[in-house]
């Protein structure tokens, strides 16, 4: 069975836009605060949520990943639940809402696909799932209030 | 309008940010409580009757179009509107054949929530 056709998902303008929009809605009132940005040779100590769209039929299908420092990550759950600049940020809610950013990016960036997909819940963890044949077929580093994310497609074969 | 809603979603923060949403829309006075999956919001549902159901599609136990499936199955005509981050053309036909009220698309705004919500209170 053929794999997902990610012609209209794996183009870094259309990710950055959707970021963009997830981003102003969510959590910046309405104001667009994400940009394009640099990605990071590497994450000190990262944090990396993810969604996968999966065909019935088809070993094939496509993961979403959001990437940060755990501190920065931390920053985005603040925002998203109108925390104090400098409160704890607990396990449960890290993993509750930066899940959340994965799950919205990717449930917007399925809607694209030209063919039905399931998309499962987001799973958090520091580093994903080593699978071995999963192909990169897109990455937009991002810039938001002075913190790198990193939104990346991935074929899972 | 004073009404009693429930909101459907397995993601707490989700929940959360939906009810401000709703507050910043101008629904202030409506009571709200939750459920974290669609088995939780079915047996709140039957059991409170909320005027209004507000459902997350993709959780975990029972999803959203079945938890649409089994209030109608029971007889409960209790109106309910999706709001998922999944907003493709088939879900938004699957969500009409089974008589969803709407279905607003994460991220949303007040006024997405207002386009949807208001001419029903009309």
């Amino acid at each position: 069975m053929s794999a997902l056709d990610t012609t209209l998902i794996a183009d870094p303008a259309q990710i950055l836009g959707v970021a963009q929009d997830v981003f102003a809605a969510l959590i910046d009132d309405g104001e667009v605060l994400v940009h394009e940005g640099v990605a990071p040779e590497s994450f000190d100590v990262p944090v990396t949520a993810w969604v996968d769209m999966l065909r019935a039929d088809s070993p094939h299908g496509v993961r979403t990943m959001v990437r940060a420092e755990e501190a920065d990550a931390h920053l985005v759950v603040r925002a998203l639940l109108r925390m104090e600049p400098d409160e704890p940020v607990g396990e449960e809610d890290l993993v509750d809402a930066f899940g959340e950013i994965a799950n919205v990016v990717g449930g917007n960036l399925k809607s694209l696909l030209p063919e039905h997909a399931e998309l499962t819940l987001p799973t958090v963890a520091a580093e994903p799932p080593v699978l071995g044949r999963e192909m990169m077929v897109a990455q937009t580093p991002l810039e938001w209030r002075g913190s790198c994310f990193v939104i990346s497609l991935w074929m899972l074969v | 309008m004073e009404l009693n809603v429930l909101v459907a979603d397995d993601s707490r923060v989700m929940r959360q940010i939906v009810i401000r949403t709703l507050r910043q829309a101008g629904y202030d006075d409506w009571q709200i409580s939750q459920a974290s999956d669609g088995q939780e919001a079915l047996e709140m549902a039957l059991a409170e009757q909320p005027d209004l159901i507000l459902s997350d599609w993709n959780m975990p136990r029972m999803s959203g179009i079945q938890l649409l499936q089994a209030l109608r199955a029971q007889g409960s005509d209790i109106p309910l509107g999706f709001v998922t981050s999944e907003g493709s053309a088939e879900m938004r036909d699957q969500a009409d054949a089974e008589g969803a009220l709407f279905l607003v698309s994460k991220p949303f705004t007040p006024e997405a929530f207002r386009d949807a919500i208001d001419p029903l209170l009309a």
